[in-house]
């Protein structure tokens, strides 16, 4: 399945709305940050069909939503399989922090 | 070591990339995760490869992930200098486009039941240089013509523009850039004695206002629109103007909005003058140091000439032009216009424009009086105060206004019509003394015409879609499909041209060759070649040097010219770089190697230590006035000097009221313009490619206003005939209040017959800058 990771840029004074509304949709994932008016969230769904739909028909939508940038694509099919990486313990913490506390 | 699923892994390095791209100040645990991202435990990735988005002039720098020679991944290149990582939704897509199933493989011939069937290489080249060689012989070097793109790399349009001037001898070679930026080049050529923007994207993070004139900037160059809403975003009382008839996204945040009844906003930039002066906003000291007043008279014997002006006849003459006049012409009230000069006025102004500005019968004349704007306000040469025409496709700068690869230019700045600009060309050229010929050749609109008329026997197109993006496209596609004429096309996919062509060769796409791309601020960037073609496709270049040794063979361009002097990109950038030497274009320090290395270098670059220049014509800043044909020692540190006109000073116009070519009239009630939408890019033949991009924008849309659709009695979802006196068109009706009351919009990418608007629209074009009126002409509606 892809996975898409998109900068939202957002009216500051409608941030955490912004945040909330966007925490409800299902399949995505939002991470804030400490700067007003910017959010990221990861999408993944199982066509890029899906995803685009997604942030163009519901996130664009989202009351004080200013503009949406995909920065980030996956498009490989590899993630299917179930496959463990090797990975340092430093980096598996940061990974399971930031899974954790995404909005 | 742990173990982890590669799934969470790639949504974590996902956040990070976006995280590092918001520029948001990277906590410890995402750099952690970004450090790692060029490891192999990235989600499957062997090598992240730096690049350029395939699509418009925004020049985005991208990563490409290549596993196994495939193209699997793709990310914003965050070391970027200009783009830091962003992307829009189109370059999502990339990867699937480049893997279309119907990609072009074989070449292919025109058979005798008037179907193309698969050919070898050999015998497709023989019957293009056989075809070209006939008509060249019996019927002279102008019975030829090369249609190029802004979409080809540089060194394929120098090429080509090297084959068809210096070595065949016409100057028939022109390319699609003349149907969306010209009359921006005649606007800074007529203004400041040379092409190209003096500013950079630079400017936007200085800018306190912004003036952005018939651009959808959200929508079509949606990473430029991200670096102005930062700077909005700021909170430092930045302003936005927007000039445009229809209600763009852009609305929603400009502090004055401007919706001239399409084709009558030329009195707007005049009542904005007048304001400017007569509230005292003006920079006299900038105007009186650094500029002259001009304005075209005509003569008793119907001739014409330029002749100078004062301050005080420039103020008389902005007097037939003061807000409520400007209000009763453009239908914009008088107390916007006066509103938005004092904003522009107070700056630092940095204006963005595209098509809106330049597709227009008087779109030099448009964009001479946004630069007067600038100029009477000082509003150019300091950071965040320039004039910038942005461009739609990813090297009509760089590959075609630099190079020349118009029916009147020469590389670099020179021009046929000067005796020593062909000279120059001719000595660079190895070519024979008088070879290229000092008129002008056929311009777009006119090399058709000359297709249709039977004047141009042989015709190549390259990486561009005329079948389709032409204005009042039926006679010329009527004309590419004649036995009369001979049409070899190059092109990656099939199109609406493609299937009018004699000859159809298959070309290597994005990834899949190297060149350079230059983009609108000046900066030229380096695309890789990772991929291999698919089937028998061949880069381009290729291409055009197999034609070219073939002509030789035939002896019509001298035996040595041209073939064995290049085989590679590279070699063909040597001598670009030498063509620019001592012009205003100088990029001899911009060699191969730094563009492998660098994110782009933006010219002037005249030595391999410079930089690069982010404003022109000032000096500490521009290495021209320091050293070569333009340098001045007089002047001090930041001071302009425009050097590329005689007398060192830009032109303020005196330009008058011009309206479209076709008014609206009790026949034809409605004024059509054209545009784009996100998910597509000009004639979709790629995006359309992704079948994501294509649902999500499945087919055409008129957009009407709703108090016309109501005397209409149309609801969206209609089916709507939009009848011109050239054609008509069937497209399903949007009701929405975008457009003002009298337009409507229609996006022209759909190549469906019943929806390809081009039959509609007017060919028509500005008498300086030869660009057609797509944003203008009257039509019909009738519900279906």
């Amino acid at each position: 399945m892809p996975i898409v990771g998109a900068l939202v840029q957002v009216d500051p004074l409608a941030n955490q709305e912004v945040q909330i509304n966007l925490s409800m949709l299902p399949d995505v994932t939002v991470h804030a940050f400490d700067m007003p008016g910017k959010i990221a969230m990861i999408v993944e769904r199982e066509t890029l069909n899906q995803i685009h739909g997604l942030l163009k028909d519901t996130v664009y939508d989202v009351d004080g939503v200013l503009a949406i940038y995909p920065v980030y694509t996956y498009l490989g099919d590899d993630l299917d399989r179930v496959e463990e990486i090797d990975i340092d313990a430093e980096i598996a913490a940061t990974v399971s922090n930031i899974i954790e506390n995404s909005v | 070591m742990y173990t982890m699923n590669r799934r969470d892994f790639i949504k974590a390095t996902a956040l990070a990339s976006v995280a590092a791209v918001a520029a948001v100040g990277v906590d410890p645990t995402l750099a952690r995760v970004v450090q790692a991202a060029g490891s192999r435990a990235e989600g499957g990735v062997d090598e992240w490869v730096k690049s350029v988005c395939r699509f418009c002039g925004t020049g985005c720098g991208v990563e490409l992930g290549i596993t196994g020679g495939k193209l699997v991944a793709l990310r914003g290149d965050q070391q970027h200098p200009t783009t830091k990582g962003l992307v829009c939704a189109k370059a999502l897509f990339l990867p699937k486009i480049v893997y279309s199933k119907d990609r072009l493989t074989t070449p292919q011939i025109r058979n005798a039941d008037g179907v193309l069937e698969d050919a070898t290489w050999d015998e497709a080249m023989t019957l293009v240089a056989d075809k070209f060689a006939e008509a060249i012989e019996e019927y002279g070097p102008n019975s030829v013509a090369y249609y190029g793109s802004g979409q080809a790399f540089s060194e394929e349009s120098y090429y080509a523009n090297r084959l068809f001037k210096g070595g065949i001898g016409t100057n028939n070679v022109d390319g699609n850039p003349r149907l969306c930026m010209a009359s921006a080049v005649g606007g800074y050529v007529t203004t400041y004695g040379k092409d190209e923007p003096m500013g950079s994207y630079d400017d936007i993070d200085h800018a306190q206002t912004f003036f952005l004139v018939g651009s959808n900037t959200t929508e079509c160059h949606p990473v430029l629109f991200n670096r102005i809403l930062e700077r909005y975003q700021t909170g430092d009382r930045v302003r936005i103007i927007l000039l445009d008839p229809r209600k763009n996204p852009i609305r929603k945040i400009a502090s004055v909005h401007l919706d001239p009844i399409p084709g009558y906003d030329l009195p707007i930039f005049h009542a904005m003058a007048y304001v400017i002066i007569d509230e005292g906003l003006y920079d006299p000291d900038f105007v009186d140091q650094h500029t002259v007043f001009k304005k075209v008279v005509k003569k008793d014997d119907g001739s014409t000439e330029v002749v100078d002006v004062d301050f005080e006849g420039y103020k008389e003459f902005l007097e037939e032009f003061t807000p409520a006049k400007a209000a009763e012409i453009s239908g914009v009230p008088a107390a916007k216009i006066k509103q938005a000069a004092k904003i522009f006025a107070k700056g630092p102004t940095t204006s963005f424009w595209t098509m809106g500005l330049n597709q227009r019968t008087a779109g030099v004349w448009a964009n001479n009086l946004v630069h007067n704007l600038h100029l009477l306000t000082g509003n150019i040469g300091k950071p965040g105060a320039t004039p910038f025409s942005l461009t739609g496709q990813p090297n009509a700068c760089g590959g075609v206004r630099d190079t020349g690869s118009l029916a009147h230019l020469l590389p670099y700045g020179r021009v046929v019509a000067k005796e020593a600009h062909r000279q120059q060309m001719e000595a660079i050229w190895g070519a024979e003394p008088g070879r290229i010929q000092p008129k002008p050749g056929l311009h777009t609109i006119n090399m058709f015409r000359g297709l249709a008329a039977g004047d141009v026997k042989a015709m190549l197109v390259l990486c561009t879609n005329p079948g389709q993006s032409l204005p009042n496209v039926t006679p010329y596609r009527e004309a590419m499909k004649s036995e009369d004429s001979f049409m070899v096309v190059l092109d990656a996919y099939p199109t609406r041209t493609t299937e009018l062509a004699d000859v159809v060769l298959p070309a290597a796409m994005w990834s899949e060759k190297e060149g350079v791309y230059g983009m609108s601020e000046r900066r030229y960037q380096l695309l890789p070649k990772l991929l291999t073609p698919p089937g028998e496709a061949r880069p381009d270049l290729e291409i055009l040097m197999d034609f070219a040794a073939r002509l030789e063979e035939r002896g019509v361009v001298p035996a040595g010219y041209i073939a064995d002097k290049f085989e590679t990109p590279a070699d063909v950038w040597e001598e670009m770089m030498l063509a620019s030497k001592d012009t205003a274009y100088d990029f001899t320090g911009i060699t191969r190697d730094r563009l492998r290395e660098e994110r782009g270098i933006r010219w002037p670059a005249p030595n391999e230590d410079h930089p690069g220049t982010a404003r022109r014509y000032v000096k500490g800043e521009d290495p021209l006035l320091d050293e070569g044909p333009y340098a001045d020692d007089s002047l001090a540190e930041g001071d302009t000097k425009f050097y590329a006109r005689p007398d060192g000073r830009a032109v303020i116009w005196l330009r008058p009221m011009k309206g479209p070519a076709e008014p609206t009239d009790d026949e034809y009630p409605y004024v059509l313009s054209t545009g784009r939408v996100l998910e597509h890019w000009h004639t979709g033949t790629m995006t359309m490619k992704a079948p994501e991009l294509l649902r999500a924008q499945p087919a055409a849309f008129i957009e009407i206003n709703p108090k016309d659709a109501k005397e209409l009695g149309l609801r969206t979802g209609d089916m709507v005939r939009i009848t011109s006196r050239r054609g008509e068109a069937v497209i399903k009706a949007r009701v929405i209040d975008t457009p003002r009351k009298g337009m409507v919009f229609v996006p022209w990418h759909w190549p469906d017959m019943p929806s390809l608007i081009n039959r509609v629209t007017i060919d028509a074009f500005d008498p300086g800058s030869k660009q057609p009126e797509f944003k203008v002409c009257a039509v019909q509606l009738a519900k279906v």
